[in-house]
Protein backbone atom coordinates (compact mmCIF):
# COMPACT_ATOMS: atom_id res chain seq x y z
CA UNK A 1 0.00 0.00 0.00
CA UNK A 2 1.58 3.35 -1.10
CA UNK A 3 2.36 5.74 1.90
CA UNK A 4 5.15 8.19 2.25
CA UNK A 5 6.15 7.13 5.40
CA UNK A 6 6.54 3.84 7.33
CA UNK A 7 3.77 3.95 9.44
CA UNK A 8 2.09 2.07 12.27
CA UNK A 9 -1.59 2.42 11.88
CA UNK A 10 -3.60 2.08 15.21
CA UNK A 11 -5.30 -0.94 13.80
CA UNK A 12 -1.93 -2.63 13.24
CA UNK A 13 -0.92 -1.00 16.64
CA UNK A 14 -3.41 -2.93 18.85
CA UNK A 15 -3.42 -6.03 16.80
CA UNK A 16 0.20 -6.01 17.46
CA UNK A 17 -0.55 -5.93 21.24
CA UNK A 18 -2.72 -8.59 20.81
CA UNK A 19 -5.82 -6.82 22.95
CA UNK A 20 -7.76 -5.57 20.04
CA UNK A 21 -9.55 -9.23 19.63
CA UNK A 22 -10.37 -9.22 23.41
CA UNK A 23 -12.88 -6.61 22.77
CA UNK A 24 -11.28 -3.82 24.54
CA UNK A 25 -12.88 -1.02 22.44
CA UNK A 26 -11.99 1.65 24.42
CA UNK A 27 -8.89 1.34 23.60
CA UNK A 28 -9.21 1.56 19.82
CA UNK A 29 -10.29 5.30 20.59
CA UNK A 30 -6.95 6.57 20.81
CA UNK A 31 -6.54 9.03 17.98
CA UNK A 32 -3.30 8.69 15.31
CA UNK A 33 -1.16 11.37 15.28
CA UNK A 34 0.31 12.73 12.37
CA UNK A 35 4.01 14.16 12.88
CA UNK A 36 4.05 16.41 9.25
CA UNK A 37 1.59 17.16 6.05
CA UNK A 38 3.30 14.67 4.36
CA UNK A 39 1.78 11.71 6.73
CA UNK A 40 -1.62 13.56 6.39
CA UNK A 41 -1.33 13.43 3.03
CA UNK A 42 -0.57 9.81 2.86
CA UNK A 43 -2.88 8.88 5.27
CA UNK A 44 -3.93 5.04 4.49
CA UNK A 45 -6.99 5.37 6.35
CA UNK A 46 -10.30 5.00 4.62
CA UNK A 47 -7.85 3.19 1.74
CA UNK A 48 -8.41 -0.34 2.54
CA UNK A 49 -12.34 -1.65 3.00
CA UNK A 50 -13.41 -1.50 7.00
CA UNK A 51 -13.06 -4.60 8.08
CA UNK A 52 -13.70 -5.96 11.65
CA UNK A 53 -10.52 -6.34 13.69
CA UNK A 54 -10.13 -10.15 13.21
CA UNK A 55 -9.12 -9.68 9.56
CA UNK A 56 -5.89 -10.17 8.22
CA UNK A 57 -4.15 -8.13 5.80
CA UNK A 58 -2.20 -10.20 3.35
CA UNK A 59 0.73 -9.15 1.17
CA UNK A 60 0.25 -8.06 -2.28
CA UNK A 61 -1.18 -10.34 -4.74
CA UNK A 62 -0.86 -12.82 -2.55
CA UNK A 63 -4.53 -14.32 -1.51
CA UNK A 64 -5.93 -16.92 0.85
CA UNK A 65 -6.31 -18.42 -2.93
CA UNK A 66 -2.90 -19.63 -4.38
CA UNK A 67 -2.46 -19.01 -8.65
CA UNK A 68 -0.57 -19.71 -11.25
CA UNK A 69 -0.59 -16.99 -13.37
CA UNK A 70 1.78 -18.70 -15.60
CA UNK A 71 -1.12 -20.74 -16.83
CA UNK A 72 -4.07 -18.24 -16.21
CA UNK A 73 -5.21 -17.17 -19.78
CA UNK A 74 -7.89 -14.50 -21.07
CA UNK A 75 -11.82 -16.46 -20.77
CA UNK A 76 -13.86 -15.79 -24.17
CA UNK A 77 -16.79 -14.47 -22.41
CA UNK A 78 -18.86 -14.47 -25.33
CA UNK A 79 -18.60 -18.31 -25.62
CA UNK A 80 -19.74 -18.81 -21.97
CA UNK A 81 -22.50 -21.72 -22.39
CA UNK A 82 -23.28 -23.63 -19.16
CA UNK A 83 -25.46 -25.90 -21.45
CA UNK A 84 -23.39 -26.08 -24.20
CA UNK A 85 -22.02 -29.10 -23.22
CA UNK A 86 -25.42 -30.78 -24.56
CA UNK A 87 -26.20 -31.04 -28.41
CA UNK A 88 -28.41 -28.48 -29.79
CA UNK A 89 -31.40 -30.91 -30.16
CA UNK A 90 -31.26 -31.13 -26.06
CA UNK A 91 -30.39 -27.53 -25.32
CA UNK A 92 -33.92 -26.62 -27.07
CA UNK A 93 -35.71 -29.39 -25.66
CA UNK A 94 -34.86 -28.45 -21.97
CA UNK A 95 -36.13 -24.75 -22.85
CA UNK A 96 -39.13 -26.06 -23.72
CA UNK A 97 -39.66 -27.93 -20.89
CA UNK A 98 -38.11 -24.67 -18.77
CA UNK A 99 -41.36 -23.19 -20.20
CA UNK A 100 -43.57 -25.66 -19.38
CA UNK A 101 -42.63 -26.29 -15.82
CA UNK A 102 -43.11 -22.34 -15.64
CA UNK A 103 -46.51 -22.47 -16.89
CA UNK A 104 -47.63 -25.23 -14.52
CA UNK A 105 -45.74 -23.45 -11.22
CA UNK A 106 -47.89 -20.49 -12.87
CA UNK A 107 -51.90 -22.24 -12.97
CA UNK A 108 -50.88 -24.38 -9.30
CA UNK A 109 -49.87 -21.16 -7.59
CA UNK A 110 -47.38 -23.32 -5.79
CA UNK A 111 -45.58 -20.84 -3.11
CA UNK A 112 -43.12 -18.22 -4.50
CA UNK A 113 -43.99 -19.01 -8.31
CA UNK A 114 -46.90 -17.40 -8.77
CA UNK A 115 -47.66 -14.97 -11.35
CA UNK A 116 -47.16 -11.88 -9.43
CA UNK A 117 -43.55 -13.76 -7.94
CA UNK A 118 -42.60 -14.06 -11.68
CA UNK A 119 -43.55 -10.68 -12.87
CA UNK A 120 -41.54 -8.98 -9.52
CA UNK A 121 -38.76 -11.34 -10.71
CA UNK A 122 -38.89 -10.09 -13.72
CA UNK A 123 -39.60 -6.12 -13.16
CA UNK A 124 -36.71 -6.64 -10.93
CA UNK A 125 -34.57 -6.69 -13.58
CA UNK A 126 -36.32 -5.20 -16.21
CA UNK A 127 -35.95 -8.20 -18.74
CA UNK A 128 -38.48 -10.80 -19.86
CA UNK A 129 -37.63 -12.76 -22.40
CA UNK A 130 -35.90 -11.72 -25.35
CA UNK A 131 -32.11 -12.49 -24.99
CA UNK A 132 -30.97 -14.47 -22.35
CA UNK A 133 -28.07 -12.63 -21.77
CA UNK A 134 -28.86 -8.66 -22.29
CA UNK A 135 -29.84 -7.84 -18.54
CA UNK A 136 -31.01 -4.88 -17.75
CA UNK A 137 -33.03 -1.86 -19.62
CA UNK A 138 -30.12 -0.17 -19.60
CA UNK A 139 -27.96 -2.82 -21.27
CA UNK A 140 -30.66 -3.16 -23.57
CA UNK A 141 -30.62 0.31 -24.75
CA UNK A 142 -27.37 1.76 -24.08
CA UNK A 143 -25.44 -0.18 -27.24
CA UNK A 144 -21.72 -1.72 -27.17
CA UNK A 145 -20.41 2.00 -26.36
CA UNK A 146 -23.10 3.24 -23.28
CA UNK A 147 -22.07 -0.42 -21.85
CA UNK A 148 -18.65 -0.15 -22.05
CA UNK A 149 -17.83 3.72 -21.71
CA UNK A 150 -21.25 5.22 -20.07
CA UNK A 151 -22.84 8.17 -21.01
CA UNK A 152 -20.49 10.02 -22.57
CA UNK A 153 -21.77 12.28 -24.80
CA UNK A 154 -24.19 13.91 -22.42
CA UNK A 155 -22.04 14.32 -19.53
CA UNK A 156 -20.57 17.75 -19.29
CA UNK A 157 -16.91 17.53 -18.80
CA UNK A 158 -14.20 19.75 -16.99
CA UNK A 159 -13.11 21.03 -20.81
CA UNK A 160 -16.63 21.98 -22.13
CA UNK A 161 -16.70 24.07 -18.75
CA UNK A 162 -13.66 25.73 -19.31
CA UNK A 163 -11.95 23.95 -15.82
CA UNK A 164 -9.15 22.12 -14.91
CA UNK A 165 -9.76 18.19 -14.51
CA UNK A 166 -9.88 17.09 -10.63
CA UNK A 167 -6.52 16.30 -9.30
CA UNK A 168 -5.96 14.66 -6.12
CA UNK A 169 -3.68 12.14 -4.58
CA UNK A 170 -4.39 7.88 -5.26
CA UNK A 171 -5.47 8.23 -1.69
CA UNK A 172 -7.55 10.98 -1.13
CA UNK A 173 -9.38 9.34 -4.70
CA UNK A 174 -9.41 6.41 -2.84
CA UNK A 175 -11.50 7.87 -0.19
CA UNK A 176 -13.55 9.85 -2.56
CA UNK A 177 -14.74 6.46 -4.93
CA UNK A 178 -15.59 4.85 -2.18
CA UNK A 179 -17.98 7.42 -1.16
CA UNK A 180 -18.98 8.18 -4.66
CA UNK A 181 -19.39 4.17 -5.29
CA UNK A 182 -21.91 3.90 -2.12
CA UNK A 183 -23.94 6.75 -2.56
CA UNK A 184 -24.38 5.02 -6.29
CA UNK A 185 -25.40 1.68 -4.92
CA UNK A 186 -22.23 -0.28 -3.97
CA UNK A 187 -21.32 -1.69 -0.30
CA UNK A 188 -17.79 -1.97 -0.31
CA UNK A 189 -14.57 -1.38 -2.87
CA UNK A 190 -11.00 -1.83 -2.84
CA UNK A 191 -8.81 -0.94 -5.40
CA UNK A 192 -6.71 -3.10 -7.66
CA UNK A 193 -4.46 -2.38 -10.96
CA UNK A 194 -3.95 -4.13 -14.38
CA UNK A 195 -0.50 -5.67 -14.06
CA UNK A 196 1.16 -7.51 -17.33
CA UNK A 197 0.97 -11.09 -16.97
CA UNK A 198 -0.96 -11.16 -13.90
CA UNK A 199 -4.14 -9.14 -13.54
CA UNK A 200 -4.32 -8.45 -17.27
CA UNK A 201 -5.40 -12.03 -18.06
CA UNK A 202 -8.35 -11.43 -15.56
CA UNK A 203 -10.24 -9.06 -18.03
CA UNK A 204 -12.11 -11.35 -20.81
CA UNK A 205 -11.39 -11.83 -24.71
CA UNK A 206 -14.73 -10.94 -25.07
CA UNK A 207 -18.52 -10.46 -23.07
CA UNK A 208 -21.42 -12.28 -22.07
CA UNK A 209 -23.59 -9.92 -22.99
CA UNK A 210 -22.57 -8.91 -26.67
CA UNK A 211 -21.19 -12.34 -28.01
CA UNK A 212 -17.70 -13.68 -28.96
CA UNK A 213 -17.11 -11.33 -31.89
CA UNK A 214 -17.29 -8.04 -29.29
CA UNK A 215 -13.87 -8.46 -28.48
CA UNK A 216 -11.97 -6.64 -25.77
CA UNK A 217 -8.19 -5.25 -26.44
CA UNK A 218 -6.08 -3.51 -25.07
CA UNK A 219 -4.49 -1.13 -27.56
CA UNK A 220 -1.30 2.27 -26.93
CA UNK A 221 -3.85 4.62 -27.48
CA UNK A 222 -4.77 8.09 -25.73
CA UNK A 223 -8.54 7.50 -24.86
CA UNK A 224 -10.79 4.12 -24.58
CA UNK A 225 -13.38 3.66 -27.65
CA UNK A 226 -15.42 1.38 -29.51
CA UNK A 227 -15.73 -0.12 -32.57
CA UNK A 228 -19.78 -1.46 -32.84
CA UNK A 229 -21.31 -2.51 -35.76
CA UNK A 230 -24.49 -2.27 -34.30
CA UNK A 231 -25.64 -6.19 -35.42
CA UNK A 232 -27.90 -7.31 -32.18
CA UNK A 233 -25.68 -9.48 -29.70
CA UNK A 234 -24.95 -12.31 -29.79
CA UNK A 235 -23.80 -11.36 -33.44
CA UNK A 236 -22.49 -7.75 -32.41
CA UNK A 237 -18.85 -7.25 -34.25
CA UNK A 238 -16.55 -4.92 -32.78
CA UNK A 239 -13.89 -4.24 -30.49
CA UNK A 240 -14.00 -2.57 -27.31
CA UNK A 241 -10.70 -0.40 -26.47
CA UNK A 242 -9.12 -0.36 -22.85
CA UNK A 243 -5.65 1.83 -23.63
CA UNK A 244 -2.60 0.60 -22.14
CA UNK A 245 -2.31 4.03 -20.06
CA UNK A 246 -5.44 2.74 -17.88
CA UNK A 247 -3.91 1.14 -15.31
CA UNK A 248 -6.22 1.49 -12.00
CA UNK A 249 -8.75 -1.27 -11.32
CA UNK A 250 -11.98 -0.01 -8.74
CA UNK A 251 -13.64 -3.70 -7.51
CA UNK A 252 -16.85 -2.72 -5.93
CA UNK A 253 -19.68 -5.47 -4.71
CA UNK A 254 -23.22 -5.47 -4.81
CA UNK A 255 -25.76 -7.33 -2.23
CA UNK A 256 -28.23 -8.79 -2.76
CA UNK A 257 -31.24 -9.12 -0.14
CA UNK A 258 -31.05 -11.24 2.19
CA UNK A 259 -34.34 -12.02 2.77
CA UNK A 260 -34.88 -12.93 -0.74
CA UNK A 261 -31.86 -14.83 -0.28
CA UNK A 262 -33.56 -17.02 2.19
CA UNK A 263 -36.33 -18.37 0.02
CA UNK A 264 -34.12 -20.52 -1.54
CA UNK A 265 -35.37 -21.01 -4.94
CA UNK A 266 -38.99 -19.71 -7.26
CA UNK A 267 -39.18 -16.24 -8.61
CA UNK A 268 -39.74 -14.31 -5.21
CA UNK A 269 -35.75 -15.89 -4.64
CA UNK A 270 -34.62 -14.93 -8.10
CA UNK A 271 -36.40 -11.60 -7.90
CA UNK A 272 -33.75 -10.45 -5.09
CA UNK A 273 -30.74 -11.38 -7.31
CA UNK A 274 -32.22 -9.43 -10.33
CA UNK A 275 -32.70 -6.45 -8.75
CA UNK A 276 -28.84 -6.67 -7.48
CA UNK A 277 -27.73 -7.50 -11.11
CA UNK A 278 -30.25 -4.49 -12.08
CA UNK A 279 -28.20 -2.20 -9.50
CA UNK A 280 -25.08 -3.54 -11.12
CA UNK A 281 -25.52 -1.98 -14.18
CA UNK A 282 -26.43 1.47 -12.45
CA UNK A 283 -23.91 1.25 -10.34
CA UNK A 284 -21.99 0.97 -13.40
CA UNK A 285 -23.16 3.63 -15.64
CA UNK A 286 -23.66 6.53 -12.44
CA UNK A 287 -19.61 6.05 -11.54
CA UNK A 288 -18.89 6.35 -15.25
CA UNK A 289 -20.57 9.36 -15.75
CA UNK A 290 -19.34 10.77 -12.45
CA UNK A 291 -15.52 9.74 -13.51
CA UNK A 292 -16.25 11.07 -17.38
CA UNK A 293 -17.55 14.61 -15.44
CA UNK A 294 -14.52 15.03 -13.20
CA UNK A 295 -12.29 14.37 -16.51
CA UNK A 296 -11.13 11.14 -16.10
CA UNK A 297 -11.36 7.66 -18.07
CA UNK A 298 -13.77 5.20 -17.24
CA UNK A 299 -14.38 1.49 -18.79
CA UNK A 300 -16.74 -0.88 -17.42
CA UNK A 301 -19.75 -3.41 -18.55
CA UNK A 302 -23.31 -3.86 -17.68
CA UNK A 303 -24.46 -6.79 -15.73
CA UNK A 304 -21.85 -9.30 -16.15
CA UNK A 305 -19.36 -6.68 -17.32
CA UNK A 306 -15.55 -6.93 -18.68
CA UNK A 307 -14.26 -9.93 -16.35
CA UNK A 308 -15.76 -13.28 -15.41
CA UNK A 309 -13.23 -13.62 -12.72
CA UNK A 310 -14.94 -10.92 -10.61
CA UNK A 311 -15.17 -13.34 -7.36
CA UNK A 312 -11.09 -13.17 -8.40
CA UNK A 313 -10.64 -9.20 -8.14
CA UNK A 314 -12.37 -9.09 -4.85
CA UNK A 315 -9.83 -12.23 -3.52
CA UNK A 316 -6.80 -10.35 -5.12
CA UNK A 317 -7.84 -6.68 -3.64
CA UNK A 318 -9.19 -7.81 -0.79
CA UNK A 319 -12.91 -7.56 -0.51
CA UNK A 320 -13.35 -11.14 0.62
CA UNK A 321 -12.10 -14.35 0.02
CA UNK A 322 -13.20 -17.34 -2.71
CA UNK A 323 -15.85 -19.81 -1.63
CA UNK A 324 -16.06 -23.40 -2.45
CA UNK A 325 -19.04 -22.19 -4.64
CA UNK A 326 -16.64 -20.16 -6.40
CA UNK A 327 -18.30 -17.12 -5.27
CA UNK A 328 -17.08 -14.02 -2.83
CA UNK A 329 -16.95 -14.51 1.04
CA UNK A 330 -16.91 -11.24 2.53
CA UNK A 331 -16.25 -10.84 6.16
CA UNK A 332 -19.44 -8.39 6.86
CA UNK A 333 -22.27 -9.96 4.20
CA UNK A 334 -20.64 -13.27 3.70
CA UNK A 335 -21.98 -14.18 0.03
CA UNK A 336 -24.98 -12.30 0.39
CA UNK A 337 -23.95 -10.44 -2.65
CA UNK A 338 -24.85 -10.62 -6.79
CA UNK A 339 -21.82 -9.97 -7.90
CA UNK A 340 -18.05 -7.92 -7.14
CA UNK A 341 -17.57 -6.34 -10.56
CA UNK A 342 -14.54 -3.93 -11.85
CA UNK A 343 -14.28 -0.57 -13.93
CA UNK A 344 -10.80 0.81 -15.22
CA UNK A 345 -9.84 4.44 -15.24
CA UNK A 346 -7.08 6.17 -15.20
CA UNK A 347 -7.61 7.98 -12.37
CA UNK A 348 -4.69 7.57 -10.06
CA UNK A 349 -5.24 5.25 -7.23
CA UNK A 350 -3.73 3.20 -4.99
CA UNK A 351 -3.67 -0.85 -4.18
CA UNK A 352 -5.26 -2.76 -1.52
CA UNK A 353 -4.03 -6.08 -0.21
CA UNK A 354 -5.70 -9.06 -0.07
CA UNK A 355 -7.11 -10.18 3.12
CA UNK A 356 -7.88 -13.36 5.29
CA UNK A 357 -10.86 -13.99 7.25
CA UNK A 358 -10.46 -17.58 7.80
CA UNK A 359 -13.29 -17.96 5.98
CA UNK A 360 -11.60 -19.75 2.62
CA UNK A 361 -10.05 -22.55 5.18
CA UNK A 362 -13.28 -22.62 6.81
CA UNK A 363 -15.08 -23.90 3.27
CA UNK A 364 -12.14 -26.88 3.49
CA UNK A 365 -14.15 -28.61 5.95
CA UNK A 366 -18.03 -27.03 6.35
CA UNK A 367 -19.81 -28.34 2.83
CA UNK A 368 -23.05 -27.17 3.71
CA UNK A 369 -23.18 -25.73 0.18
CA UNK A 370 -22.47 -28.48 -1.91
CA UNK A 371 -24.72 -30.96 0.50
CA UNK A 372 -27.78 -28.74 -0.30
CA UNK A 373 -27.32 -28.13 -3.94
CA UNK A 374 -29.67 -29.96 -5.69
CA UNK A 375 -28.07 -30.93 -8.40
CA UNK A 376 -24.72 -31.98 -7.23
CA UNK A 377 -23.05 -29.12 -9.05
CA UNK A 378 -20.47 -27.73 -6.38
CA UNK A 379 -17.19 -30.03 -5.54
CA UNK A 380 -17.49 -32.43 -2.47
CA UNK A 381 -13.52 -32.72 -2.21
CA UNK A 382 -11.71 -31.47 0.67
CA UNK A 383 -9.17 -29.14 -0.30
CA UNK A 384 -9.33 -27.31 -3.48
CA UNK A 385 -6.48 -27.48 -5.92
CA UNK A 386 -5.24 -26.48 -9.30
CA UNK A 387 -7.26 -28.42 -11.36
CA UNK A 388 -10.85 -28.22 -13.94
CA UNK A 389 -14.25 -29.49 -12.93
CA UNK A 390 -13.73 -33.73 -13.80
CA UNK A 391 -14.69 -34.23 -17.64
CA UNK A 392 -16.74 -37.32 -16.02
CA UNK A 393 -18.68 -35.14 -13.20
CA UNK A 394 -21.83 -34.80 -15.36
CA UNK A 395 -23.92 -34.25 -12.27
CA UNK A 396 -27.17 -32.19 -13.77
CA UNK A 397 -31.02 -33.29 -12.71
CA UNK A 398 -31.94 -32.58 -16.71
CA UNK A 399 -32.32 -36.24 -18.06
CA UNK A 400 -30.16 -35.22 -20.56
CA UNK A 401 -26.73 -36.01 -19.10
CA UNK A 402 -23.90 -34.39 -20.72
CA UNK A 403 -21.53 -37.05 -22.75
CA UNK A 404 -19.07 -34.86 -21.57
CA UNK A 405 -18.32 -31.95 -19.78
CA UNK A 406 -16.70 -29.15 -21.53
CA UNK A 407 -15.48 -26.49 -18.58
CA UNK A 408 -13.58 -24.70 -20.97
CA UNK A 409 -17.07 -23.31 -21.72
CA UNK A 410 -17.59 -21.80 -18.36
CA UNK A 411 -13.64 -20.95 -17.53
CA UNK A 412 -13.26 -23.77 -15.35
CA UNK A 413 -9.56 -22.45 -15.58
CA UNK A 414 -7.23 -25.11 -13.55
CA UNK A 415 -4.95 -21.87 -12.77
CA UNK A 416 -5.58 -21.77 -9.64
CA UNK A 417 -6.87 -23.34 -6.32
CA UNK A 418 -10.22 -23.71 -5.77
CA UNK A 419 -12.85 -26.45 -5.93
CA UNK A 420 -14.20 -25.89 -9.36
CA UNK A 421 -18.01 -25.70 -9.90
CA UNK A 422 -19.91 -27.83 -12.19
CA UNK A 423 -21.89 -24.80 -14.16
CA UNK A 424 -23.41 -27.11 -16.55
CA UNK A 425 -25.15 -29.49 -13.27
CA UNK A 426 -26.11 -25.90 -11.54
CA UNK A 427 -27.99 -24.03 -14.64
CA UNK A 428 -29.67 -27.84 -15.59
CA UNK A 429 -31.29 -27.54 -12.02
CA UNK A 430 -32.10 -23.67 -13.09
CA UNK A 431 -33.85 -25.55 -16.62
CA UNK A 432 -36.31 -28.08 -14.30
CA UNK A 433 -36.78 -25.82 -11.52
CA UNK A 434 -38.17 -22.63 -13.71
CA UNK A 435 -35.86 -20.25 -12.34
CA UNK A 436 -32.07 -19.99 -10.41
CA UNK A 437 -31.96 -20.92 -7.16
CA UNK A 438 -30.43 -19.37 -3.99
CA UNK A 439 -29.73 -22.71 -1.75
CA UNK A 440 -25.93 -22.87 -1.76
CA UNK A 441 -25.82 -19.11 -0.49
CA UNK A 442 -28.98 -19.47 1.69
CA UNK A 443 -26.90 -22.32 3.61
CA UNK A 444 -23.39 -20.88 3.83
CA UNK A 445 -22.96 -20.30 7.69
CA UNK A 446 -21.37 -16.61 7.01
CA UNK A 447 -24.59 -15.90 5.10
CA UNK A 448 -25.88 -14.02 8.44
CA UNK A 449 -25.13 -10.07 9.02
CA UNK A 450 -24.51 -8.74 12.95
CA UNK A 451 -28.47 -8.91 14.30
CA UNK A 452 -27.27 -11.28 16.29
CA UNK A 453 -23.94 -10.98 18.56
CA UNK A 454 -23.13 -14.71 18.39
CA UNK A 455 -22.24 -14.22 14.69
CA UNK A 456 -19.63 -11.49 15.13
CA UNK A 457 -18.16 -13.78 17.72
CA UNK A 458 -17.96 -16.99 15.45
CA UNK A 459 -16.71 -15.05 12.93
CA UNK A 460 -13.88 -13.46 15.18
CA UNK A 461 -12.78 -16.84 15.91
CA UNK A 462 -12.74 -18.00 12.42
CA UNK A 463 -10.79 -15.48 12.09
CA UNK A 464 -8.40 -16.13 14.45
CA UNK A 465 -8.22 -19.53 14.42
CA UNK A 466 -9.19 -22.67 12.90
CA UNK A 467 -10.01 -25.38 15.20
CA UNK A 468 -13.27 -24.90 16.11
CA UNK A 469 -14.52 -24.68 12.08
CA UNK A 470 -16.10 -28.13 12.29
CA UNK A 471 -17.79 -27.32 15.63
CA UNK A 472 -19.31 -24.07 14.31
CA UNK A 473 -20.37 -25.90 11.01
CA UNK A 474 -22.71 -28.48 13.64
CA UNK A 475 -23.43 -25.52 15.35
CA UNK A 476 -25.04 -23.88 12.48
CA UNK A 477 -26.81 -26.91 11.35
CA UNK A 478 -27.60 -27.83 15.19
CA UNK A 479 -29.49 -24.28 15.79
CA UNK A 480 -31.47 -24.65 12.82
CA UNK A 481 -30.16 -21.82 10.56
CA UNK A 482 -31.62 -22.68 6.86
CA UNK A 483 -34.21 -21.68 4.67
CA UNK A 484 -37.46 -20.11 5.21
CA UNK A 485 -39.99 -22.92 5.02
CA UNK A 486 -41.23 -22.89 1.71
CA UNK A 487 -44.93 -22.15 3.09
CA UNK A 488 -43.81 -18.52 4.43
CA UNK A 489 -42.16 -17.36 1.25
CA UNK A 490 -45.34 -15.75 0.17
CA UNK A 491 -45.82 -13.74 3.41
CA UNK A 492 -43.32 -10.98 1.81
CA UNK A 493 -45.90 -9.83 -0.14
CA UNK A 494 -48.10 -8.89 3.53
CA UNK A 495 -45.16 -7.62 5.44
CA UNK A 496 -44.03 -4.29 5.96
CA UNK A 497 -40.81 -3.67 5.17
CA UNK A 498 -38.34 -1.49 6.56
CA UNK A 499 -36.91 1.04 3.80
CA UNK A 500 -34.54 2.80 6.47
CA UNK A 501 -32.13 -0.26 6.42
CA UNK A 502 -32.41 -0.15 2.35
CA UNK A 503 -28.41 -0.44 2.09
CA UNK A 504 -28.23 -3.11 4.14
CA UNK A 505 -30.87 -5.89 3.67
CA UNK A 506 -31.43 -4.69 -0.23
CA UNK A 507 -27.87 -5.24 -1.76
CA UNK B 1 -33.34 -2.81 22.92
CA UNK B 2 -29.80 -2.14 24.15
CA UNK B 3 -31.69 0.79 26.08
CA UNK B 4 -34.17 -1.52 28.02
CA UNK B 5 -31.18 -3.66 28.94
CA UNK B 6 -29.08 -1.13 30.17
CA UNK B 7 -32.29 0.21 32.46
CA UNK B 8 -32.90 -3.05 33.80
CA UNK B 9 -28.91 -3.46 34.64
CA UNK B 10 -29.03 0.02 36.04
CA UNK B 11 -32.00 -0.47 38.36
CA UNK B 12 -30.52 -3.89 39.42
CA UNK B 13 -27.11 -2.35 40.82
CA UNK B 14 -28.94 0.48 42.21
CA UNK B 15 -31.25 -2.00 44.20
CA UNK B 16 -27.89 -4.32 44.77
CA UNK B 17 -26.02 -1.33 46.02
CA UNK B 18 -28.95 0.12 48.56
CA UNK B 19 -29.39 -3.63 49.80
CA UNK B 20 -25.60 -3.49 50.69
CA UNK B 21 -25.93 -0.12 51.92
CA UNK B 22 -28.92 -0.57 54.04
CA UNK B 23 -29.61 -4.10 54.80
CA UNK B 24 -25.88 -5.16 55.49
CA UNK B 25 -26.28 -7.61 52.54
CA UNK B 26 -23.43 -9.24 51.67
CA UNK B 27 -22.63 -12.26 48.63
CA UNK B 28 -20.00 -15.01 48.85
CA UNK B 29 -17.66 -14.92 45.47
CA UNK B 30 -18.81 -18.02 43.90
CA UNK B 31 -22.31 -15.86 44.39
CA UNK B 32 -21.31 -13.03 42.64
CA UNK B 33 -18.94 -15.51 40.13
CA UNK B 34 -22.63 -17.05 39.48
CA UNK B 35 -24.92 -14.91 39.32
CA UNK B 36 -23.04 -12.46 37.02
CA UNK B 37 -22.33 -15.85 34.35
CA UNK B 38 -26.32 -16.20 34.69
CA UNK B 39 -26.86 -12.98 34.18
CA UNK B 40 -24.14 -11.92 30.97
CA UNK B 41 -26.14 -15.31 29.71
CA UNK B 42 -29.11 -14.16 30.19
CA UNK B 43 -28.59 -11.08 28.17
CA UNK B 44 -26.77 -12.87 25.54
CA UNK B 45 -29.90 -14.64 25.28
CA UNK B 46 -32.18 -11.69 24.50
CA UNK B 47 -29.76 -10.29 22.33
CA UNK B 48 -29.35 -13.20 19.86
CA UNK B 49 -33.26 -14.10 20.44
CA UNK B 50 -34.50 -10.91 18.80
CA UNK B 51 -31.38 -11.12 16.22
CA UNK B 52 -32.04 -13.96 15.14
CA UNK B 53 -35.83 -13.06 14.49
CA UNK B 54 -34.31 -9.91 12.70
CA UNK B 55 -32.48 -12.40 10.57
CA UNK B 56 -35.33 -14.33 9.61
CA UNK B 57 -34.45 -17.17 11.45
CA UNK B 58 -36.95 -18.23 13.97
CA UNK B 59 -35.90 -21.63 14.65
CA UNK B 60 -32.50 -20.57 15.67
CA UNK B 61 -34.08 -17.59 18.02
CA UNK B 62 -36.45 -20.34 20.00
CA UNK B 63 -32.69 -22.48 19.88
CA UNK B 64 -31.12 -19.95 21.67
CA UNK B 65 -33.57 -20.15 24.70
CA UNK B 66 -33.28 -23.83 25.21
CA UNK B 67 -29.86 -23.42 24.64
CA UNK B 68 -28.36 -20.45 26.68
CA UNK B 69 -31.26 -18.97 27.78
CA UNK B 70 -32.44 -21.82 30.27
CA UNK B 71 -28.41 -22.58 31.60
CA UNK B 72 -28.97 -19.07 32.44
CA UNK B 73 -32.04 -18.79 34.11
CA UNK B 74 -30.46 -22.13 36.60
CA UNK B 75 -27.50 -20.03 37.48
CA UNK B 76 -29.68 -17.06 38.33
CA UNK B 77 -31.58 -19.35 40.65
CA UNK B 78 -28.80 -21.08 42.06
CA UNK B 79 -27.04 -18.07 42.72
CA UNK B 80 -30.46 -17.04 44.69
CA UNK B 81 -30.90 -20.31 45.73
CA UNK B 82 -27.40 -19.77 47.91
CA UNK B 83 -28.22 -16.52 49.06
CA UNK B 84 -31.50 -16.94 50.31
CA UNK B 85 -30.90 -20.30 52.15
CA UNK B 86 -27.40 -18.78 53.45
CA UNK B 87 -29.58 -16.14 55.34
CA UNK B 88 -31.86 -18.16 56.25
CA UNK B 89 -29.16 -20.69 57.83
CA UNK B 90 -27.79 -17.90 60.02
CA UNK B 91 -31.19 -16.42 61.31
Amino acid sequence: MNSFHSMVSRRDFMKGLGIAGAGFGSAAVIPRVFHDMDEVIGSPQGVHPKNPWWVKERDFLNPTTEIDWARMQRFEGGKYNPMGSLTLENQQKINAETSASRKKALLENAPGKTLRDFSLNMSAVGYATTGPWIWGPYVKRAGVKGYFLGEQDSIMTPEMLGVPRWEGTPEENARMMRSVFQFMGASEVSFGQIIEDSTKKLINLSTSDYGPDMRIVFEDVNKAYVVDDNRPPPLTTGKMVIPNRCKSVIVFKIRQSQEMTKKGNGFIARAGSNKAYDQLAITNYRVKAFLNGIGYEAMSGGTYGITCARPGWGTLFGLGELARTQQLIAPTEGPVMRSTAIMITDLPLPVTNPIDAGTNKFCHTCLKCAQICPSGAIYMGKDPDFIQTPLDHTGGVTGYPADQLKPELFNNSPAYKRWPLNHFACRSYWAINGASDNWCIGACVFNKFDDSTVHTLVKGVVGTTSVFNSFFTNMDQAFGYAHQPEEDWDNWWDEEHAVTSMPFTNY
Amino acid sequence: MWFIIGLIIGFSALGLFWLFKNKKFNLTWYEWMIGIIGLSLLFFTIQNFFGSLAEFEPKAAYMFLLVTGLPAVILLAISWQLVTRRIKAKS
